[in-house]
């Protein structure tokens, strides 16, 4: 490559940078009456820590406190004793604290099953005085509707009865055919026979035979057609299923759901756990709440970021001379790429732990920069080849060694991203995209080592020298 | 060898240490893995933001000067005001009722932890990273003691970590530090940067190349972005980082390079 294709390459690459920096960091400005231009940065949703709301005019998110019964009930409200026999309001039995602490700690991770199938992915779940459990979320525009999916104890039942059951129907003298874990939720859909939507569930476990032993015992009991009936909380979910004949599907499914909601809301119970401890039902007191670190927080983050993303290009420009440019500009990349990494994969919220993992993963991308270039000056200085074939022996000397801290970073960041909850997950999130773009960005820096080589003529401005005194070709 | 084994000895001591001061002294944990207290305090006017800062930061100082910890406070508010504010301290408090004035409704909570995480869990996950490491670096080692060289990576990692945790627990007993879940987070990165450092340190070591060159740049670079972090609020984030960065540079330069370099001299 000579001088004049050097610069012209250098200069569309420059440019390029320089218009990805500025659609990810230009400060948002009206472009019409109805639309505004957002830089990627602004497009990253901001977590609990910076900012709850996802919306950026409303930096608040809402929270409700449910109230734990401390006294043992059954799921109709009756008071009842540790045995679970009824008993009078005058007689009724306190929950010991340790088992009512065992019992809410159930219902929290109950709760939190609902929410990630609700997909509040920003939510959180603290315990207060042994008694009451307050939720908060992010998403303020449906925080109503999660905090009513979270009221109900979720107690599903499948019974089996001989005709369409009342209106006012007493449940509580079936016993249910099926449990919770026999039977999966498969989906829902709009059942246009009946005009209302449809929740299929598909058995699991044991839950075929079960169920087709049941429906077996029933016909030989009675010649009559059966109903299945589902039961969430001692109500009747959907339409009962008709059943004439001895039951052998891997299936089950009730219509009569009038919104896709209250199908939603019947497969959730099903596929999340029962709360041990039971919510004392009242009207939801909404209230809002400020993010945790405050209202700059974010902002000082992203400065700290430049900061440390100016002192990273500076040092490499000293420490590997014209060589260093190279790195510099794959340091801008990285940043670049890493923003909108976060804005690319939704599920990710930013918190204090990604902006950690965010660190972690620029300097983690500084010292795979410093590990290649360190390996070309390397090769220019121990052999006297031609620095040409030194820079290209040089970078392919250092692929070994890049591959190596690439695995050795994601061996541990991704089981840490799969397997942990909260902060551990989000930093190590964040340094699984530090990989991917640290990766890419060695090959801008690559290609950038070749194309300034002919910009500098002198070899120590280039960031190499000689320790042995031969010439090279 | 013997700069090797000394500090192996240096950092088993350190370890120790940690541990026995982890079992005399009461380490100090967050309301992410201990119960903490809640205290609302609701203003009964609406307040403007710049009179919040200042109502919240007199209300912080008045609760710190009564012994406690503020772990973070947030403001209560209604989509356009602020009501009050909430305050999580580290460990059970009582007796600040005279902190709120006459015109503010005080509240107080016990806070029940909700992050307690399985030791297993980080266990298991460690215990993954770690046979990655060890068969990568095996390959990678592959014509010249495979094995010495993915156990080297493997014990490297973990000393690294238990160095870091002992450390982190020694400092926080000076420092008055916290272990909370950014705590672990920082254990992630020791193990990280740990492993990195050490698959790269074995191969140049055995082609007798100088891990410095690049290690002790991409150590200083760290830390000075560590140190951004801190000037802008966040400390404990600093220290974990600037601890992780110290240990993985210690274990690499002062462990690994010697113990590899005397094995291929002796070769």
């Amino acid at each position: 490559m000579n001088k004049t294709k050097s610069i012209v390459w250098l200069c569309v690459i420059v440019i390029v940078l320089a218009l990805y920096a500025v659609v990810s960091f230009l400060p948002r400005f009206e472009i019409s009456a109805t639309d505004d231009f957002v830089p990627v940065v602004e497009q990253i949703e901001l977590g609990a820590d910076f900012a709850l709301s996802k919306s950026p005019n409303y930096r608040t998110g809402e929270y409700t406190i449910f109230t734990v019964n401390e006294y043992y009930t059954d799921i109709y409200g009756n008071y009842v004793d540790a045995e679970g026999n009824i008993v009078e309001e005058s007689a009724k039995v306190a929950i010991p604290q340790a088992e009512l602490d065992k019992k809410i700690e159930n219902t929290v991770s109950s709760m939190k099953q609902r929410l990630a199938y609700m997909t509040a992915d920003d939510s959180e779940i603290t315990v207060l005085d042994g008694n009451k459990i307050r939720v908060e979320v992010a998403d303020i525009a449906g925080s109503l509707t999660y905090f009513e999916l979270l009221q109900n104890t979720g107690k599903v039942e499948f019974l089996l009865l001989p005709e369409t059951p009342a209106e006012d129907e007493d449940f509580s003298k079936y016993e249910s055919v099926l449990s919770q874990k026999q039977v999966s939720f498969y989906g829902y859909n709009y059942d246009s026979s009946t005009s209302s939507y449809y929740a299929l569930f598909s058995f699991v476990n044991d839950g075929a035979t079960v169920f087709k032993e049941e429906s077996k015992a029933y016909r030989d009991d009675s010649d009559g057609v059966m109903y299945l009936c589902m039961v969430i909380d001692g109500k009747l979910q959907g339409t009962p299923m008709q059943i004439s004949s001895t039951y052998t599907n891997s299936y089950v499914y009730f219509t009569g759901f009038k919104t896709t909601s209250d199908a939603l809301v019947a497969g959730i119970m099903v596929a999340s756990d029962t709360y041990d401890a039971t919510v004392v039902k009242k009207n939801i007191d909404i209230k809002a709440v400020s993010s945790k670190l405050g209202e700059n927080a974010a902002q000082n983050v992203l400065i700290a970021g430049i900061v440390f993303l100016v002192i990273a290009a500076v040092a490499l420009i000293v420490i590997f001379g014209g060589m260093g440019i190279g790195g510099a500009l794959g340091m801008l990349f990285v940043v670049l790429l890493l923003v909108s990494m976060f804005v690319l994969v939704p599920a990710t919220l930013f918190n204090l732990s990604n902006a950690f993992g965010a660190f972690a993963a620029v300097a983690f991308a500084f010292a795979a920069q410093c590990v290649m270039f360190t390996t070309v000056k390397n090769e220019f200085a121990t052999t006297n080849k031609a620095r040409k074939l030194a820079i290209k022996d040089g970078l392919k000397a250092s692929i070994a060694k890049l591959a190596g801290i690439h695995v050795a970073v994601a061996a541990v960041a991704v089981p840490c991203a799969v397997f942990m909850p909260g902060a551990v997950c989000g930093f190590a999130m964040s340094l699984v995209f530090g990989v991917i773009v640290s990766a890419i960005s060695l090959l801008l820096s690559a290609l950038l080592i070749n194309i300034l080589s002919p910009l500098f003529s002198k070899d120590n401005v280039f960031g190499l020298k000689r320790t042995s005194t031969k010439e090279g070709k | 060898m013997k700069k090797a084994v000394i500090s192996c000895i240096i950092a088993v001591v350190v370890i120790i240490l940690g541990v026995v001061l982890a079992f005399v002294s009461n380490v100090k944990v967050n309301t992410d893995f201990a119960k903490g207290t809640q205290i609302e305090i609701a203003f009964n006017k609406v307040v403007t933001e710049e009179e919040f800062n200042e109502l919240s930061s007199d209300l912080c100082k008045a609760i710190e000067s009564k012994g406690y910890v503020v772990e973070y406070s947030r403001a209560l508010r209604t989509v356009k005001n602020i009501t009050g504010v909430r305050f999580v301290l580290v460990g059970e408090a009582k007796d600040f009722s005279e902190i709120a004035s006459a015109d503010m409704t005080l509240t107080s909570n016990v806070v029940y932890p909700t992050n307690e995480q399985s030791i297993w869990t980080i266990a298991w996950v460690l215990a993954i990273a770690l046979a990655v490491v060890f068969i990568y670096s095996c390959i990678e080692n592959r014509k010249a003691r495979p094995f010495v060289s993915g156990l080297t990576v493997v014990v490297i990692t973990i000393l690294s970590v238990l160095l870091a945790a002992s450390l982190y627990i020694i400092l926080g007993l000076v420092f008055e530090l916290y272990i909370s879940l950014l705590a672990i987070c920082g254990l992630a990165f020791v193990a990280a940067f740990a492993a990195l450092a050490s698959v790269v340190s074995v191969r140049d070591a055995k082609k007798s190349i100088c891990s410095c060159k690049w290690m002790v740049p991409t150590a200083i670079i760290s830390a000075l972005g560590m140190i951004a972090l801190g000037v802008f609020g966040y400390v404990s984030v600093m220290v974990i980082g600037l601890i992780g960065i110290v240990v993985a540079l210690f274990t690499s330069v002062c462990i690994t390079v010697p113990y590899i370099k005397s094995l291929t001299e002796n070769k």
